[in-house]
């Protein structure tokens, strides 16, 4: 009787070690510099060298046999980011830089300045999404400003300054990312995934949606807590999770609100100065210091507002009335607990006119005088404040608009029918 | 009448179209149900866009921005959504096992279609129907169940090992496995149904076991003709799917367009269900009819 148990338990075990070989050729984590890492790799290991840019670096790229059709891929990206940070910070970079895939199993060294990164690489990487570069970019930046910088702290400017850059080298290089959803954990699907059960999608849309640089960003902010500030010490934050938004996220958005109202180019060229800081120079004061001198724009309040402290912000225009005959009315308010200083439009057939609000009023009326036909007032058109929880009330109609509101209903209601048919269908 | 699959996918198809007032009575049913679903998200909608110039974008193109800011600032109200559509799903499946009912007794008697008939139909068997909904829901979660298990078990073999195409495959495998159990649970309990519908059985197991049966002895038949009907179904989504990539998105206009184009399709399908068990009833008439030998007189 005893036999009988033994042999399924012995086959299930057998099976499920034949799964796990993988397991078997990992090492353990004593590799302390790249040399190390070269004995350990397997010898079935794909291994590409390229040398590229002005300034040559020698990459190599380790990858698993199976993974050879995402190489040219790779080195593409590992190129555009090294161009990137060549042409726009040229700080110190390395001569050879080496990028291990994870699926052979081996552990990096811990020093943060080594010239090494490993990549995870999925089983289907699709062509239109980028997260997958911006993933790798942001690990290369990441060694290129410790390599810099060397230091281990602060968060916003040893990870929130890479996850920048790598946003806006993906958007420079390839253009917003099509929004994808995994079906069975690993296929990609070009569309947005609205309802599911565990891996099984029940309401979706299949199409391509274009995720603007920033967006990946703002869905993690929204979907989290925002405790504390992008200059609070992370010690003395309540978890893991604020340590992230205030050390990733908020910097991101904040550094995506700068390159609109300071330009990218003088932003960049900040970075580029106190990143080869002084050893014992407060980091945060250095680093606005250096975009100041390039910016005719007082940066003491939006520094105030963004980095050391926490704000809301949210602004909205309440209404639009035509007050005389060539007059119209625009009620602005701050529903946030702060603001920056915002450009207030006004939209008509022919023209648009503008006017600066700078003052730290929560409201305000702005009168404009116009012979045209006007459609619209708006505040912040060029959408500058990543921070502003709600771009829709930025703008007021003089007449109502049904046609998006309809259109999306119709597109739920039929996704509705056809989800009763399915699920009803048990019946 | 020699039962083949052409036969029987033509006389079924001619059924429904003898019972095409109860196709539109399913669409009504099915139109009403998506609606309550939908005012309440077009008031939404329609807050947060009827003064918005991103109204003007969205007509444009899709703004992905706008869709993760519209789920944010409405969080609480879409959270309610999924109990909203579950709530509405249970009453659904109840009426839809009423009608179903009603269609088993019309194409069982087909000279009885009557609005009466049919919902005399849907009367007298709703409560069995409901018992036999209750055992497939059993089952399907258990399938579901199934399928969950062995995810995780395929996750905890798999985890860290960087074998994705085996640990794919074996994924994919699983969702095999659960269209099967699914198209399984369909079969037997649409058949039960049947069985229940034409002979008036009273006892639910009984006629469980019995569709399983009868499903073993036609199994390539029963199979065929259900496995074709699915793909007619399938096929009508195929097409609408690639003339709906042609239908642009601004005029608004072409939202009339758009929206005749998916009704059709919500028609079809509901057309498709009928057929299911259009095909079924005369698949369990003909096949379990009795063979009456030939009798030859001689005459002196």
């Amino acid at each position: 009787m005893r036999n009988f148990t033994f042999i399924p338990a012995f086959v299930v075990f057998v099976l499920l070690s034949a799964f796990n070989l993988s397991f078997l050729s990992s090492f353990p984590d004593d590799s302390t510099t790249v040399q190390n890492i070269e004995f350990k790799i397997p010898e079935d290991a794909l291994k590409i060298e390229k040398i590229i840019g002005d300034r040559p670096i020698k990459i190599s790229l380790y990858l698993s046999p199976n993974e050879k059709e995402y190489s040219e891929r790779i080195l593409s990206c590992i190129e555009h980011t090294f161009h990137f940070l060549e042409s726009n910070l040229s700080l110190n970079s390395f001569d050879e830089f080496y990028v291990y895939s994870s699926s052979l199993g081996l552990t990096l060294p811990q020093d943060k300045t080594a010239n090494s990164v490993l990549v995870d690489i999925d089983l289907f990487i699709p062509d239109r999404n980028f997260a997958f570069e911006r993933g790798l970019s942001a690990k290369i930046c990441e060694r290129y400003i410790a390599n810099n910088f060397g230091r281990d702290n602060p968060y916003w400017v040893v990870k929130g300054i890479p996850y920048y850059l790598a946003s806006r080298i993906v958007q420079d290089t390839y253009g917003s990312s099509s929004k994808v959803f995994q079906f069975v954990r690993y296929v990609p699907v070009y569309g947005m995934l609205l309802q599911h059960y565990n891996e099984i999608p029940i309401i979706y849309t299949v199409g391509s949606f274009e995720e603007p640089i920033g967006t990946a960003c703002l869905e993690t902010y929204y979907n989290s807590n925002k405790i504390g500030s992008i200059n609070d010490d992370p010690v003395l934050l309540p978890d893991e999770n604020s340590i992230f938004i205030n050390g990733v996220i908020k910097p991101e958005l904040m550094f995506l609100t700068l390159e609109k109202i300071v330009g990218k180019e003088n932003l960049l060229n900040a970075f580029s100065k106190f990143l080869i800081i002084e050893p014992d120079s407060a980091v945060a004061e250095v680093f606005w210091n250096s975009l100041q001198e390039n910016s005719s724009y007082d940066l003491s309040t939006f520094k105030e507002n963004f980095f050391y402290t926490n704000q809301t912000f949210d602004d909205k225009i309440i209404s639009l009335k035509q007050t005389g005959e060539f007059k119209y009315d625009v009620l602005v308010e701050r529903l946030g607990s702060k603001s920056i200083d915002q450009d207030v439009v006004l939209i008509t057939e022919n023209d648009t006119l503008w006017q600066k609000w700078n003052s730290s009023n929560n409201w305000k009326t702005f009168s404009f005088i116009t012979k045209d036909k006007v459609i619209a007032a708006e505040i912040d058109p060029y959408r500058k404040n990543y921070f502003d929880i709600n771009f829709t009330n930025n703008s007021y109609t003089i007449e109502p608009r049904y046609g998006a509101s309809l259109s999306i209903a119709v597109r739920w209601y039929f996704w509705i029918q056809n989800a009763l048919m399915i699920i009803g269908s048990i019946g | 009448m020699i039962v083949n699959i052409k036969n029987s996918l033509i006389i079924a198809t001619r059924q429904i179209y003898y019972n095409i007032k109860f196709l539109l009575l399913m669409w009504v049913s099915n139109s009403i149900g998506a609606l309550v679903l939908t005012i309440p998200v077009y008031y939404l909608l329609t807050e947060n866009l009827s003064r918005s110039l991103v109204s003007d974008r969205l007509a444009a193109g899709f703004d992905y921005l706008w869709f993760i800011q519209f789920s944010n600032l409405y969080k609480s109200n879409l959270e309610q959504l999924p109990y909203l559509i579950y709530s509405i799903v249970g009453v659904y499946t109840l009426v839809q096992t009423f009608f179903l009912g009603g269609l088993i007794s019309i194409f069982h008697l087909p000279k009885k279609n009557h609005m009466v008939d049919f919902f005399y139909g849907g009367v007298k068997f709703w409560l069995r129907f409901f018992k036999i909904l209750l055992i497939s829901l059993v089952l399907f979660a258990a399938a579901f169940i199934i399928n969950d298990l062995l995810g995780d078990l395929i996750s905890w073999a798999f985890e860290r090992t960087g074998n994705y195409m085996t640990d794919f495959i074996l994924r994919s495998l699983r969702y095999i496995i659960l269209i099967i159990l699914i198209g399984f649970v369909t079969i037997v309990s649409d058949y039960a149904k049947v069985h229940i519908g034409v002979t008036d059985d009273n006892k639910i197991f009984n006629s469980i076991k019995l569709s399983v049966l009868f499903i073993k002895h036609n199994f390539n038949i029963v199979f065929t003709v259900f496995f074709l009907v699915a793909v007619i179904g399938a096929l009508g989504a195929i097409v609408y799917n690639i003339i709906e990539i042609f239908i642009p998105r601004t005029p608004y206009y072409f939202l009339v367009l758009a929206f005749i184009l998916q009704q059709m399709l919500v028609i079809f399908r509901l057309a498709v269900r009928m057929l299911f068990y259009s095909t079924e009833v005369f698949l369990y008439k003909d096949l379990n009819a009795d063979f009456i030998e030939p009798v030859i007189v001689e005459k002196v």
